[in-house]
This record gives structure tokens, sequence and C-alpha cells, in this order.
């Protein structure tokens, strides 16, 4: 026994090649033969070989030879009996070849003989040779070829593409229209799988046949938004473009927001990966849905989610992270001046402490405030919950003379009125030291028939202090003039005797025409009526002019109406006055409402507004009423103002992009060892008392310096400080996402409302049927209570058809005011 | 060091190196909000492609493309690139949708084939050579009929000439049966040894039975039977060299075509890029 079985050599080895696809079934025996398989896997062991021509059989039963003219033209033999041609023969260990080949004379010798052409390594030529037709003298048994592993591979190979290949033709063969479709690359959420959805629901091309190759095309992504935003309107409409902006924002305010934030910057850096994102962001101007939410990642995934990252990359200030490089907080204290001012530190610093109203002070942050419906922001009380107590008399202070017969100096102008005249204004026993009121002013200066008297007026305004209506002694002969104008004015088409004209003059007044109808009736026809009312109590004979015998001096007449306060009429200087019943009087807000609205607008309209405000005459005013002491006006930059009368009341459904959620923090026991949901402490844990003076000063300046600005305002609270909020809020901790404080969509939350609506009629809905105080199961997981309806049958759901709060859809840090109140507060 | 060492040590730091910044890359694209799922798969599609050219290279060997060496080397290596490739791709996650879990399955069964195949052909060729004469793969069935063979002609001459049953009605108990046996591809977890040990201990026990000049026969049959074990091993090893080319090949193939099918139905479907 040889020690090495295997041979190299090529004379002495059989070697099979492994890229064979077909091996002899005699391998594995030991001998292979020298033909082995054809490429069709045939065992090619008694092969007949092919013949030089199909021979052909003739007319006479011969056959003969077709060989092609190419080849030599038919051969000298001739085909065999069988018809067989007569080159043809069967294979053995070899193939027999006609004629001997001479490799070192490359020539052909001995054409007309068959030679042997069997392998050396298999012994050679055969000493037999070629049997007479060229067939092999020694035969070799048949066998069954088998497959090399080369050959099984790629038989399997086939098998496994065809099997692929159906597989996606079967995928691809019918188009993807349910979620049950096998090219669907996941389940989607649970909000958005509804029973019927389709592909073509979110897809703006869902088909698959032709390949439209549509990721390559922008608008792809955006047109796909405009099918997220058919459902989610409160992002935008379908064809509003500003629903893809950034935060959904105007860019010029997103430009002003941006430069904000890079003034007030940390300065850290940003971490090298957060550079690098933001050199790889696309910078563009709209943002498509998808860029964010990406569906099909399961039922359960928050769509959402964005890491902290991610919320940076647009952003031109960048940072760590909250505890490293967030921008100090600015937004609160706020910066604009407040719809109701109210001096904290005063009150608890000092009118609490006062022994005369201890017994009224709030001590509790709860009784002055309360949480939204949301638990999110933390509302003001009405006046009747929280101010009433001391501040009562204030909103019953003073009267104001609404109108007033003016008094004149009729001494000097003798010689410049008629006799008829000079004695109907003689005849007036005023004893009023008042000038021409601001109403009468702007009632006289409103039609073209006016000009005569409003020239008149104005000539008698520049006159200089020394002149007046009631005193001409140093008048010119102008000035008489122009002073008689007036008094005739004021007498023939204010006071005139059926008080048409007085009316007519109100309704049709630019103070008034484009007032709210409610408003016109009560200063125009109302106030009218009311003034010819009392008249009539006084003088019987129903004229405005005043009548009374000389020397009796008439009581005053008055007359309580629904308006709540009390008009009265004082006959001996014709003066109409009105004295306020209470908080949020109707008619002095109607009067005030409607000159703030008109304020640089109208003639004298800044003069009535002083008149019944008294606000130019300083904070301490005495006007009737003192409602502008707490209602602070709002700049319209327009010539005009808004009182507020209102607290902030921000819609609760309303995504601002910072969002602060009162509720979760005051629950923390940890924080603040207090069971209470709202404890003082809590509160004082954040919102700490600064100093007062510089606080009301800002507001006295505001009132007192013309100056309407809202930033003329400071805070009487200190400023939050962000490492109080850091010693929680890491990673590791409470959490430090942005997305714990900020929302990316600045817009007002459609379904929000409707799923809290929903928990508030289940949780009523157990009370009534357990009869017990609590429900059985808990709706509101977190422990948070629904408030239900107050008092006052204010909506859970807010009204967009409520009296505008000014607070604006847009988060405006100059619109950003107090937190205050869902519960409307009445005017003065 | 040696060259194979260095070798390894390069191209593992330049594997690392890579996986490195595709990872800083992926980071920073899906931090900058850009859709990394349809950039990873489109070079996870490239580099697909670049893998099978492999074996494309291996049946054009007259074209001058580097050493089928370097081909294997860079196909090992970027084929553990494309592994780090896909789980960035799929997020580490299981898919979801029914074609995507099919091609995620395929690329599991083609890599897990492939590592299998680096793990054998770094593997087996030691042992093959310790186990004693390389053999040709496909000429080893010739060579185990040859032994066969061998065993009976030596048993027959020794019945012949000794006139002695014993060792031939020991060929016919134990030894034609181990001769004759194919054993499976598992045979190289250690099992060529052991049949060669129960074999042997049971011609030991045979030893004392036997006539002195019957021995030499019986170590000529001993010689026998180490080469069949020897040629038993090297069949199993050597096939299953090849062996995981059945799973790897075939399923690369369609690992392709759901790649490219996968690949623009989410372009047609994701609507950015």
């Amino acid at each position: 026994m040889a020690r090495h079985l295997q041979h190299y050599e090529h004379t002495n080895t059989t070697y099979q090649r492994p890229n064979q696809h077909w091996s002899c079934g005699h391998e594995c025996e030991g001998f292979c033969c020298a033909l082995g398989p054809d490429a069709a896997g045939r065992c090619r062991a008694g092969y007949i070989t092919e013949g030089a021509c199909t021979p052909a059989e003739s007319t006479q039963g011969e056959w003969i030879c077709t060989r092609n003219e190419v080849l030599g033209g038919p051969c000298g033999h001739g085909p065999r009996d069988d018809g067989s041609c007569c080159y043809a023969r069967v294979s053995g260990e070899c193939i027999p070849i006609k004629g001997e080949y001479n490799k070192f004379t490359r020539r052909t010798t001995n054409l007309d003989r068959w030679f042997c052409t069997r392998d050396p390594d298999r012994g050679g030529p055969c000493e037999d040779g070629p049997l007479p037709d060229g067939s092999c003298c020694r035969q070799v048994s048949a066998c069954r070829p088998t497959a090399s592993l080369r050959n099984k591979r790629g038989q399997v190979t086939m098998v496994v593409v065809a099997l692929t290949m159906v597989t996606i033709l079967f995928f691809f063969y019918r188009e993807p229209q349910e979620l049950s479709h096998p090219l669907n690359p996941g389940p989607i959420t649970a909000t958005h799988s509804t029973e019927k959805i389709t592909c073509a629901d979110c897809h703006s091309n869902p088909s698959v046949m032709p390949f439209a190759l549509a990721g390559f095309r922008h608008e792809t992504a955006f047109e796909d938004g405009r099918l997220c935003l058919k459902c989610h309107e409160e992002i935008g409409t379908s064809g509003d473009l500003a629903a893809f902006s950034p935060h959904t924002l105007p860019p010029d305010y997103l430009d002003r927001l941006s430069l904000k934030a890079g003034a007030t910057a940390s300065g850290d850096s940003a971490s090298v990966l957060l550079a690098l994102s933001a050199v790889l962001s696309r910078k563009q101007e709209s943002v498509a849905c998808s860029t964010c939410h990406q569906e099909h990642r399961g039922k359960h995934v928050n769509l959402k989610y964005l890491s902290n990252a991610q919320c940076q990359v647009c952003h031109t200030s960048q940072f760590r992270g909250f505890t490293s490089g967030h921008p100090e907080f600015t937004a609160w204290p706020y910066r604009r001046k407040t719809r109701i001012f109210f001096d904290h530190a005063t009150h608890f610093n000092e009118y609490f402490r006062n022994a005369e109203v201890k017994q009224f002070a709030k001590h509790a942050c709860t009784d002055c405030h309360l949480e939204d419906s949301k638990g999110g922001k933390m509302l003001t009380r009405r006046f009747e919950q929280s101010c009433i107590a001391c501040h009562e008399s204030d909103t019953r202070f003073g009267q104001w003379e609404i109108l007033a017969f003016p008094k004149v100096d009729t001494r000097h102008l003798k010689d410049h009125l008629s006799e008829e005249l000079h004695g109907r204004l003689a005849g007036w026993k005023s004893t009023t030291t008042r000038e021409i009121s601001p109403l009468i002013k702007m009632l006289m200066s409103d039609t073209e028939d006016d000009i005569g008297p409003q020239a008149s007026l104005e000539q008698l305004d520049a006159a200089g202090r020394g002149v007046k209506l009631s005193r001409l002694r140093k008048a010119t002969d102008e000035q008489k003039v122009a002073a008689a104008v007036v008094a005739a004015a004021v007498l023939n088409r204010i006071y005139t005797p059926d008080g048409d004209e007085l009316k007519n003059r109100l309704l049709n007044s630019a103070w008034l025409n484009e007032a709210e109808p409610a408003h016109r009736e009560r200063l125009g026809e109302n106030l009218v009526d009311i003034f010819l009312q009392l008249m009539q109590q006084v003088d019987t004979g129903g004229t405005l002019e005043g009548s009374g015998e000389p020397g009796v001096e008439p009581d005053p007449v008055s007359s309580t109406t629904d308006f709540g306060g009390v008009f009265s009429y004082q006959p001996s200087t014709g003066a109409l006055s009105y004295k306020p019943g209470g908080h949020a009087d109707p008619f002095l807000k109607a009067v005030l409402e409607v000159t703030a609205a008109r304020f640089g607008k109208v003639k004298y309209a800044d003069h009535l507004f002083g008149d019944v405000a008294d606000h130019l005459q300083g904070f301490d005013s005495t006007a009737a009423g003192k409602c502008l002491k707490c209602h602070t006006l709002s700049d319209n930059h327009d010539e005009t103002f808004t009182i507020n009368w209102l607290a902030a009341a921000p819609d609760p459904w309303q995504r601002q992009i910072t969002d602060f959620k009162h509720r979760s923090h005051t629950r923390l026991p940890e924080l603040f060892r207090s069971d209470a949901v709202f404890s003082n402490e809590a509160c004082a844990s954040c919102h700490q008392l600064g100093q007062t003076g510089k606080h009301i000063e800002e507001h006295r300046r505001f009132y007192s310096g013309k100056d309407h600005s809202p930033h003329l305002f400071q805070s009487g609270f200190r400023s939050l400080d962000l490492q109080e909020c850091a010693s929680c809020h890491t990673s590791f901790k409470a959490g430090d996402s942005c997305l714990l404080c900020h929302n990316y969509h600045a817009t007002r939350s459609v379904l929000e409302p409707v799923l809290y609506a929903l928990r508030v009629k289940y949780a009523t809905g157990l009370l009534a049927d357990s009869g017990s105080d609590k429900p059985a199961t808990d709706p509101f997981p977190g422990g948070q209570e629904p408030i239900l309806p107050d008092d006052d049958g204010e909506s859970l759901i807010p009204d967009d058809t409520k009296e505008d709060d000014g607070e604006s859809l847009i988060p405006d840090d100059d619109k950003k005011d107090d937190g205050e109140s869902l519960i409307p507060e009445p005017g003065p | 060091m040696k060259p194979f060492h260095r070798r390894r040590l390069v191209n593992c730091t330049v594997l690392l190196v890579s996986v490195g910044l595709l990872l800083v890359i992926c980071r920073a694209l899906e931090t900058a909000l850009r859709p990394a799922a349809i950039y990873t798969g489109l070079l996870l599609l490239l580099v697909l492609i670049c893998l099978t050219l492999f074996n494309a290279r291996k049946k054009l060997p007259f074209l001058p493309l580097l050493k089928a060496s370097t081909w294997l080397q860079v196909h090992i290596y970027v084929g553990l690139f494309s592994v780090v490739l896909f789980l960035l791709h799929t997020g580490f996650r299981i898919p979801n949708g029914v074609l995507e879990i099919i091609l995620a399955a395929v690329f599991v069964i083609v890599s897990l084939s492939g590592i299998i195949g680096i793990f054998l052909s770094r593997w087996l060729p030691p042992l093959i050579t310790n186990s004693g004469e390389s053999i040709i793969y496909e000429q080893i069935p010739a060579f185990r009929h040859q032994i066969q063979k061998k065993a009976e002609e030596l048993v027959m001459k020794s019945e012949r000439e000794l006139e002695s049953s014993s060792l031939t009605e020991f060929y016919v108990d134990v030894l034609r049966p181990y001769f004759r046996r194919k054993f499976s591809v598992f045979l190289i977890i250690g099992g060529a040894r052991k049949h060669q040990r129960r074999v042997e201990s049971q011609m030991k026990n045979l030893r004392r039975y036997l006539a002195d000049i019957e021995l030499p026969v019986l170590n000529q049959m001993r010689e026998l039977v180490d080469t069949k074990r020897n040629l038993d091993y090297q069949y199993s090893a050597q096939r299953a060299l090849k062996l995981w080319l059945f799973i790897h090949i075939p399923f690369t193939y369609s690992l392709l075509l759901l790649a490219v099918a996968h690949g623009l139905l989410a372009l047609n479907f994701a609507g950015r890029f």
C-alpha cells in the first residue's frame, strides 16, 4: 500500500474538475470512462457519433451520401446498409478518428484508416485498434452520471431565485390599497388605523406599478403632507403652505424668534454631533409632516417623539442640554403689561397686614387663582370672588357728568348775539362753572354743518387760558364772535326742545356710527330718552331749555335704569350725570369701550375718554368707577386702544411653543410637603415676590405719561431660576426632553377638547350611576380631576364665539400675559 | 508580526473606522431629520451588489481585476460592514411588514452563512492538513473504493495463503461496514477519530486470537483503517467547506431581488429623499 494516495501528475490522475457539472457514475468505483458525461449529463458509453451527413434514400431504395460540398462532397464509401452515415461510429474507451496526426509535421496522413485515440494515461492506443466501421473495439459499461456539487448548487440557486421572483410578483400583482396588503411595511399607529383607511388616504402616489420613484421628487413629501392636513385641520388647510412652515408659524415671526433666541443664547457650544447634524440638515423654508412623523413603525409608536438634538438641529442657537446651555427663562415674569393690574407685593406686604383689611385678606394663592381645565395654566378668579371684599367701594365711586350746558359769559356777548338768542342764553340760570363738555364738543364737530362752530371751538381752544366761553372779558371781538357761534350752536343743535337733534347727532356721530348695536342703543337712544324723561320730570313743558322761575332752584331728579347706575339731571346746570352701579357697570363700560376704540380717530374722543376715565390726570384719579385703576389699556398702534376688561384667559387647547403644566409640578410631594394641590409653599417655590415700588411706578407712568407701550411694565415677581428646574429635570430624574415643555406646532388642538369632554361626560355619568361622590374608576389617570362647569356656565370646551380675550393663536411674547382667567371677568 | 496577522489588523482597523464613521454619519443624519433609512438602504444595496461581484469575479479569472484573495478579503470585511449597515437601516428593530420580514430573514441567512463560511474556512483547513494526506475532494470516492478493494484483496489473500478465517470473519463483521460507510459532514466534529478508535479497539482485541503470521496482515488492515479515517475526515471537512455556499449563494441572489423590490417600493412611498 502506497503511503500517498493522491497523485498530481496529469498522466497518473483521473482528476475530476470541480467546475464540471457532471461526473462519471463509475467515479465512486475508482475508474471513470475517458469520455465522461456530456453537457446534458448523459453517459457517453456506447455513444453513436453523428455522421458527416444524413443519408438520403433514392427512389430505387438506395442510400445516397449527402455530405456538404464544403466538407468535400459525397464520400466514396457511401452510407451503410442500414442508412447510417459511414462516418457514424460507436464510442468505447475512445472515439476513433480517421487519419493519423503527426504533431511534429503537423500533418494528417492515412486519411482512409481509423485510428485509436485512447489517452496515454489509460494505456494509449489499444493493440486491436478500431473496428472497420470506425467504432471502438473496447466498449465500456454505461453509467448514471452524477451531478457535481457546483451543478447542484446552481439548481438550488435557480429554485430559490424562482421562488423569490414568484413571491415578489405575488406581492406586486395587486395594487396596495388596504393595510392588510403584504407590501404594507408595518402597522400604523392605533390613532391612524381606522377601519376604512387606505394607502391613498396618506400617500399621494399609492401605486407601485410603474415605479414612479416619487421619493426623488421633493414635492412628494408635501403632496403627502396635504393629505395629512385633510384630517389635521388644526395645523392648516390642505392648500395652505403655511402649515408646513417651521413651527407652523409665519416666517417673519420665526425670524424674530430666532433673533431673540440668538440674543439670549448662553454661549455654550453644542456637541460635535449636533454641529455635524446642522451641516447635514436640509435648509428649507417648509417642513413636510413626514420629516418628523414617520409611520409604519408599530401601533404604539409615539409619532411625536423627537430627541433633544433633533429639536435643535434647525435652531440658530444650539446648546448641549437643559442643564447645560439652555437659555435663561425670560418669558416669565411677563414683560408685557398684564391685563389686570395687580401689585402682589404691595398687597401681601402692606395691605393684607393692615388691621382694617386683614379680615378680608387673601392668604392662599388659590383664593384668587385656579388652574385651567388642562391643569396647565393658572387663571385668575373673577372680581366677585377675589377682589370685591376690599374694592367694592371703588366700583361705586364718583359720578360722571355726561352733558352740561356750559357756562356762557353772556355779559360780554351782548353785542354779538341777537336779542332772542341772548335772551334764551340768559334764561339759563346756570350755576355751572364747567366749560363746554367733551361730548358736546365732539357732537358739534361731526358734520359739515358744524364747520362754523368747529372752527370757533378751535379758535377758542387756541386763545389760551385767559379766554374761555365762561370768561370773555379779555377776548377779542373775533373770539367773542366765535364764542357766540359756539354758544348758539350748543343751544340750537344740542339742547333742542324735543331732543331729536341730540339723538340724531349721537347716532350719526363718528363716535357711535361704527359701534356695536348694543352700544349704539345704550349711548344713543337710551341716553337721550333718559335725558328727556328726566327733563320732563322737571319741566312739564317738555323742553330742554331751562324754564324755572327766577330765584327758585329746582331739585335734581334722578332715575335708576337697567344699566345698574343712577342718572340724575340738575335743572340749574342742565347737567346729566351718571353714578355707576358697581363693578362691570354696562353704561360706563360701553362709553369707555366706544371712546377707546375712537381715541385718536374722532376729534375730541381723547378728551371724552379723559373726562370719563380721568386717566390723564393721574393714576390715583377720582374718576367714576375707577375702572382703569385695574383694567389696563392695550395700544392697538392705530390711535385706538382696547380696554382689557378680562384677565388673560388663554385657550387651554391652544398649543404654545412653551407649555408649563402647573398641576404636574404642584402634585409632587417630595418637592412640596403639603397635601394641597396648590399650596402657597408650592407656588412660592417658583413665584417669589420682588420689590413693590418699581412695579407700581411703571403703572403710574403708563397712565400719566401717555406712554402706552405694553412693555412699560415691571413685574412684581422675581425672575425664575433655571437651575431650580434643572435640579430635577435631568435625564436621570424627571427627564430633560425638550418635549416636556415645548410643542412644535403652535396650533389649536382639535381632538383634545373632544376627548376631554368625553372624559368629563364619562366621569359625571359614573358619578350619577354610582350615587357616590367619586367615580367608581378613575377616568383621569394621575389624579387629574376635571374642572366641572362653574356657576357662570362657562363651558369646558372653549368657545370661539366668546368674547375674544385678545389671545392670539400665534404665541407672542408681546401678547403673553399673566396666565389669567378662563372665567370671564366683567368690566368696571 | 506575521503578514497574515498584519493584514488582519489593518483590515479590522479599516473596518472599525468605517463602522465608526457610518455610525456618526447615520446619527447625524437622523438628528438632522434627514431620511437616514433611505440613504443607508441605498448604500446597503450598493454594498450587496459589490459583494455579489465577488462571485462574478471568480467566474472571470482571466480579467486583470486584482487577485482573488484580495477580492475575498474585501468581500469578508465589506460583508461585515454590511451587517452593521443593515442594523442601522432597520434601526435595530425587527421589521413589521411581510416583505421586510422576508428580506430581513434572507439577509440574516446570507450573513450568518457567510460568517459560518468564514469560520469554516479558517477552522477546517488546519484540521484537514493535520488529519493526514490532503486529498482532492472529487477523487475521494475513488480512493475510498480503492481502499475497500485493497482490504478485500488483502483478506482474500491471507485466507488463501494462511488458511485462517479469523481475519475474514473480522473483516466481514467489522471492517467491511466501516470501509463501506459514508459519513456526513458532522464527522468533522471529532467523529472520525471516534469511529477509528472503536474499530482499532476491536482489532486490538482480535490480535490476541491471531497467529503471529497473521499479525502483519492485521497491521496492514490497521493502516487501511487509518487511511479510511483520513479520507472520511477529508470528505466531510471539504464537503462542509462547499455546502455552506449552498445557502450563501442562492440566498444572495434572492436577497438582491428582494432588496431591489423593497428599495423601489420605499422610494416610491417614502415621499422624500
